[in-house]
């Protein structure tokens, strides 16, 4: 199942192709007297309580898009609006009438609206919403007679009026019973709309008013409502008795009274039949009862509404089920399952062409805008604004914030209950609330987009650098997929999927039913690693109407299809994703999938717990100046989710912290919290791995030392003087950490780092922290321990998200992945054991273990099987987090050098203790990175000069430790990307690396297991060639690094020999090699055929004896 | 970002001598830590101030008189009782601790003395410490009476203050009374420099150049 098939901000119901936009304006009371600490501004309520109205979607109810917090207490609420309203039709009928003696409407028109009324009621009623604004003005029409009310929201927004100064409902409309009713019954009083439906209908059908025109004197109107309620107590129906006194319209009141059904046999004509029904249907809307009155629903099966004589489904035809609601033409995926993609999209071309795509659709009204009638409301609202739309503008431009609205008319009496609130307004009321709505124009939109796309230089605008895959030809790109098509794709957050092929990814684009409708052709994305690409910066890109409304588009499309998408979902976030998806967006690449609802309605939120109280304490206090974390139900959801979370993991705890890292998905998903929990769920397990478990000092600390090494590998001089003036990172990076950056962040600048960091590999957080040291550096360089640590101690306002962003990828690229191995990190101890020799076989077991997200192959898996029931997402993510906090624990217990039972390691491939790490400057590389990057290194071994004789890395160095300070100028004219540090086990590698760290030289890194590590076979079937291995001539990692390297390999060579030639001239070292035509040779085998074998140093070594 | 502070320390003043000290908060969550230090530091105060995580540092100088200044390197610790095994590192070599409760917490006392249980076990044997009550605006639900705390920081030895952050009742006056309490004369002796946190203490060496008063 596409997991947002239904989400309601990703499809757009036929029935609205010609929506237009509106808003309303209100104020909310202004809170003053904040004496009660923490008491929220009316505003905050209603902003954070209404944001779930934009959720709600139904065929008969106009979709809320927007509800802003303006200045002083205002709140804009931006809404789907048609110009046809009942209030329009009956102004039109009272000019008509002058003209022809025809008054009111058709019975079948006004039955097919009341079905459509009642719909809509029933759906608010069941989100437990009342309407009670129910009036002509509120009913709005599409061209094809669609229903759709408005403002339905607003008696629920202001907590049944009782946030503002204003009254809600017009007296015309409003049942008797509401006078002086209690906002908390009233907001559950489902009845009273009933009423105003009755009003409305009779109104309609009579072409005449309900009340006496002449009397419409408010005060006298609320009397009028008193007596009939007071009547209505006293006898059965106030309609036989109802004195004219009442100030209702005679004309009315003898329809309702003189049509009272009387028990007729067959002879009554049809038509008399059905006038009676509808009476008696008004009747029953009209009654009034205190204690048991109908609710929407339980007049649903009303006679009027299903007449014998007439087939339902012609009878509805206006009325368009929610299950017709999916009509979304679908782009369709290239792949080898679809062929017969080719035909659909030529036919979509042709249909857009010719203008014919709508015409498959239910009703037949053309659509006004093309471009926009396919667009979800909301981002049609979204485009609007980049266009430069501004709703608080387009109020004062229309005049509209001191206008004198109808609302004037709405008598204080109507709040009789509310005495306690006896403030006088402090305003005029009329600026309080106009109901007027003010038309936010669409006309000009789709032209501006249209200009927008086709503006010129936009070619290299509209698909901009990828910046995973951008890479420098003399450069090494770990970040770059060296697997084929074939490997399975789910390993993409170890190798991201970057060489998918050009044809598949631009299929995808070129369906997108709104790209292929303005004729964009084929968005294409270089395959090659692209150097010279000019990058747009974000922020114009975030600007720029026609690349977001492309990238919208695009993204809606695979959204809806999701999680079949994926792939391209992961792909095109690379580049960026468009804010107002960014929720989804986000859902898709953490992989979330199956009824995540259901999980999180599975876990127990309401139960008190111990960490209830510091969660207390933590949300009030947790990125508060955003809207709808300060809005109080901001503070239930977060609240909730954090309880939750504390239910799910069992294994961990709540450390503060956690707070600000749920707050992004949160914010982002505040109307789908299961969504937003889903979310945390697999995205903490990837980026902060275990930085939650009870005891996580070693995690941390762990965490912390590699950056530390990753510092030094990218800035040694700034990380020498760091380290010299006892700068370290536990001093100022855990909260950094922790928190993947939210504390020290504000959201906005969150979000763009996140979209970079969710599709970029686990370690990306550690070189953000590298790039944010850097922008201080000149600063800190200066700087001794005290200003040093000024530097971080606020938060840091002008950082530039987009440039740290940049700096860290690029060092990301560069960095052997086995530098960042983290021991308590699942997916570096799985690269671990994949690139150790010393296990033959992996386990089957352990080989699923690494495909967390691969759903698809864990049918039948014995782990999970008995989690019946659940989703896969939580199949997959329940066991795994128990295995592993298990496994921490055994390790924890038993110390460093006990396997978790997997395969074996070599003694170099243990993790290193936190007390070594911390004494070492310099990071180690696993010998897998080691031959994948030696082309670009310099080698220097330190081992005792007759060890090296013996044998050696053919284009090693060989140097003793001490004379680094006399070869630092020389070996800085060698300049190679790394430098590799070779020493024998328990000698001073660590120290040497160190130093060369502290002279400068940048990607100073040391051999794991130093010569032992070279001297093992590297067998052809193990992982490690498997994880590098896709071209078809390779099979092993040693000549793969070389094809990685393409030409480079010869030339390096040869730059290899003639620096050694140099050394030796030099006369510096005497004990280099002496690069004889054998050694060359030597190489020239190794690089295209064969592995590094201890075979082949041994014959490397044989050539050297023999010279 | 830190160029007041360059500012303030780069004017010579004939006759000031500047002390540095190392002073660490401790004390339960949300009792007002950080919005001590963020009233002292920036004569402000933040309804909605985060928690903190880890640590934060900031420095504030104060001027006791003419010939004295006192800077005052602030490390605000987290307050969850998690973070504990973090503190440590934070009050190592710290010359005054302030620590603090919430007046409408009894329990945030309890958490009170038990830091400064730890303190006086862990810490510097000559670490100052002030015992301060917080959030004294809220009388109004106030559950822990003046007199109990002052017996008790009588007889643990503690300086001791009802402070408010939000109105800033008492803040200068509980970090100045830590500042006069310090054995100034005792640490007039130059030493030799530092090497950092582990070695912060009192770094005359390279505090005691005549610097100005920032104040
Ligand atoms: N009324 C009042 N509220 C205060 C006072 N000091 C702090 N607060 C409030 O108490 C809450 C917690 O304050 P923080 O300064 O964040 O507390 P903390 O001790 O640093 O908390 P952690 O960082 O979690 O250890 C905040 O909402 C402050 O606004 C005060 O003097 N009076
Ligand atoms: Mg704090």
């Amino acid at each position: 199942m596409a997991t947002f098939a239904t989400c309601p901000d990703l499809y757009r119901h036929p029935s609205t192709r010609n929506a237009g936009l509106a808003a309303i304006s209100f104020c909310a009371n202004d809170n003053v007297d904040d004496e009660f600490h923490g008491v929220p501004p009316a505003t905050s309520y209603i902003f954070g309580q209404s944001q779930f109205l934009k959720n709600l979607s139904h065929p008969n109810l106009c979709e809320y898009l927007d509800i802003v917090k303006g200045k002083r207490d205002r709140v804009f609420v931006v809404q789907e609006h048609y110009a046809t309203s009942f209030e329009s039709i009956r102004v039109a009928q009272e000019s008509e009438e002058k003209e022809s003696s025809s008054k009111g409407q058709d019975l079948a028109r006004i039955r097919s609206w009341a079905t459509q009324i009642l719909d809509g009621l029933v759906y608010l009623n069941t989100h437990g919403i009342v309407h009670r604004t129910l009036t002509l003005a509120n009913i709005l029409l599409t061209e094809d007679d669609v229903v759709k009310l408005s403002n339905y929201g607003l008696y629920n927004m202001t907590k049944g009026g009782s946030l503002v100064q204003f009254s809600i409902g017009d007296p015309h409309y409003l049942s008797p019973l509401t006078l002086g009713q209690e906002h908390t019954v009233g907001l559950q009083d489902y009845s009273t709309d009933l009423w105003s439906l009755g009003v409305i209908l009779t109104e309609m059908y009579l072409g005449e008013s309900f009340w006496r025109k002449d009397r419409l004197d408010v005060d006298e109107l609320v009397a009028s409502l008193f007596s009939v309620r007071k009547m209505s107590i006293e006898s059965k129906s106030w309609i036989e008795d109802c004195p004219e006194s009442f100030g209702i319209n005679p004309v009315v009141l003898k329809f309702l009274q003189t049509s009272a059904p009387q028990q007729q046999n067959g002879t009554t004509q049809n038509k008399d039949q059905e006038l009676q029904e509808f009476v008696a249907f008004l009747r029953v809307c009209l009654k009034l009862s205190q204690c048991n009155s109908l609710e929407p629903e339980q007049i649903q099966g009303h006679r009027f509404l299903k007449p014998n004589d007439l087939p339902a489904s012609s009878e509805d035809a206006g009325r368009l089920g929610s299950q017709s609601k999916m009509w979304h033409a679908k782009p369709y995926i290239q792949s080898s399952f679809l062929p017969e993609y080719e035909g659909e999209v030529e036919r979509l071309r042709k249909a857009i062409s010719e203008g014919t795509l709508l015409s498959d659709l239910p009703t037949a009204s053309p659509a006004k805008h093309q471009l926009l009638c396919k667009l979800p409301l909301s981002q049609v609202f979204y485009l609007w604004k980049l266009a430069g739309g501004d709703v608080e503008a387009q109020f004062r431009r229309n005049g509209r914030l001191v206008g004198t609205p109808a609302i004037q008319l709405l008598p204080k009496a109507v709040r009789v209950a509310e005495i306690k609130d006896e403030r006088p307004p402090t305003r005029d009321i009329a600026d309080l609330f106009s109901d007027v709505p003010c038309i936010l124009t669409l006309e000009s939109l789709e032209t501006e987009i249209l200009k927008s796309i086709h503006e010129p230089n936009k070619g290299q605008f509209s698909w901009d650098t990828d910046y995973f895959l951008l890479s420098d030809p003399d450069e090494m790109n770990f970040l770059q997929n060296t697997m084929g098509d074939d490997k399975d794709k789910d390993d993409t957050f170890l190798y991201p999927d970057l060489m998918r092929s050009a044809s598949t990814l631009s299929g995808v684009a070129v369906t997108s039913t709104a790209n292929a409708a303005v004729g964009l052709g084929v968005p294409s994305l270089s395959q090659q690693p692209v150097k010279t690409r000019v990058k747009v910066p974000l922020a114009i890109r975030e600007k720029d109407l026609g690349y977001q409304y492309q990238r919208l588009s695009m993204f809606t499309d695979l959204l809806l299809q999701y999680p079949a998408s994926r792939a391209e979902i992961l792909h095109h976030s690379k580049i960026d994703i468009p804010p107002l998806l960014r929720g989804k967006v986000w859902a898709a690449v953490l992989g979330v999938v199956g009824d995540y609802q259901e999980v999180y309605d599975g876990f127990d939120k309401y139960t008190e717990k111990p960490t209830d109280r510091q969660i207390e304490l933590d949300v009030p206090r947790c990125h508060q100046y955003n809207q709808l974390m300060f809005s109080p139900a901001g503070h239930e959801k977060m609240k909730r989710l954090l309880k939750c979370w504390v239910e799910a993991n069992e294994h961990q705890v709540y450390w503060q912290g956690l707070d600000s890292c749920c707050a992004p998905f949160l914010t982002l998903n505040f109307n789908d919290e299961a969504l937003a929990f889903a979310c945390v769920q697999l995205f903490l397990p990837k980026f902060l791995k275990d930085m939650f478990l009870h005891d996580n000092s070693q995690v941390i600390h762990e965490y912390l030392a590699v950056f530390r090494h990753l510092l030094s590998f990218h800035d040694p001089e700034l990380s020498s003087h760091l380290d010299h003036i006892k700068f370290i990172p536990q001093l100022y990076a855990i909260s950094w950490f922790m928190t993947l950056f939210t504390h020290i962040f504000p959201l906005d600048k969150i979000y763009h780092l996140w979209d970079k960091i969710l599709v970029g590999p686990s370690s990306l957080p550690l070189f953000v922290g590298i790039a944010i040291v850097q922008q201080f550096r000149q600063h800190l360089l200066q700087s001794e321990f005290n200003e040093a640590i000024g530097v971080f101690s606020s938060s840091f306002p002008e950082m530039d998200i987009e440039k740290c962003i940049e700096a860290a990828l690029a060092m990301c690229r560069v960095t052997p992945p086995s530098t960042c191995w983290l021991s308590y990190d699942q997916e570096s101890r799985e690269m671990r054991q994949q690139m150790s020799t010393a296990a033959v076989v992996r386990t089957s077991a352990d080989g699923e273990s690494s495909h967390r997200h691969h759903h698809h192959h864990h049918h039948g898996n014995g782990v999970t099987l008995e989690q019946g029931g659940r989703t896969s997402m939580d199949q997959q993510q329940q066991p795994e987090q128990h295995r592993r906090s298990k496994e921490i624990e055994k390790r924890l217990s038993s110390g460093p050098g006990a396997g978790a039972g997997g395969p074996v390691l070599h003694w170099w491939e243990e993790p290193l203790s936190i007390e070594t790490m911390n004494a070492e400057l310099a990071p180690r590389i696993h010998r897998s990175d080691f031959v994948r990057l030696r082309s670009q290194a310099m080698v220097i071994d330190i081992r005792p000069e007759a060890e090296f004789k013996n044998g050696h890395y053919p284009l090693s160095i060989h140097m003793v430790p001490s004379q680094l300070e006399l070869l630092v100028f020389i070996l800085e004219k060698l300049k190679k990307n790394y430098l590799v540090v070779i020493a024998n086990r328990g000698d001073s590698g660590p120290e040497f690396a160190s130093t060369c760290v502290r002279f400068g030289f940048p990607r100073v890194a040391l051999l794991m297991g130093g010569i032992d590590a070279l001297r093992i076979a590297e067998p052809t079937t193990t992982a490690a060639s498997a994880a590098t291995t896709s071209t078809t001539t390779t099979t092993t990692s040693g000549t793969h690094a070389s094809s990685n390297n393409g030409s480079h390999g010869g030339a390096t060579a040869a730059t290899a020999t003639s620096t050694m030639v140099t050394i030796c001239s030099c006369r510096v070292i005497r004990q280099v090699i002496t690069v004889n035509s054998k050694v060359k040779e030597e190489v020239a085998v190794l690089k295209c055929k064969t592995s590094f074998t201890h075979k082949k140093l041994r014959s490397t070594i044989a050539a050297h004896k023999s010279d | 970002m830190s160029n007041s502070r360059q500012g303030a320390t780069q004017q010579p003043q004939p006759a000031g001598k500047l002390f540095q000290f190392k002073l660490v908060l401790l004390g339960e969550s949300a009792v007002g830590k950080s919005s001590l230090v963020l009233r002292f530091v920036k004569d402000q105060f933040d309804d909605f101030r985060e928690s903190t995580i880890g640590a934060a540092f900031l420095t504030q100088t104060i001027c006791l008189d003419d010939a004295t200044t006192v800077k005052f390197e602030i490390w605000d610790t987290a307050g969850q009782e998690r973070y504990k095994s973090l503190a440590p590192m934070y009050y190592r070599n710290a010359n005054c601790a302030v620590v603090v409760y919430d007046i409408t917490q009894s329990s945030s006392l309890d958490k009170a003395k038990s830091w400064v249980k730890e303190l006086q076990r862990q810490a510097d044997p000559n670490i100052v410490i002030a015992l301060a009550g917080n959030k004294s605006d809220l009388s109004a639900r106030r559950v822990v009476e003046t007199e109990e705390a002052q017996a008790y920081a009588d007889e643990a030895g503690l300086l001791f203050f009802e402070t408010s952050a939000k109105t800033a009742t008492n803040v200068n006056e509980l970090f100045t009374s830590i500042a006069k309490k310090m054995p100034l004369d005792m640490l007039a002796n130059p030493r030799p420099r530092g090497t950092g946190l582990n070695a912060r203490g009192v770094d005359l060496n390279r505090d005691s150049k005549e610097v100005g008063c920032a104040c």
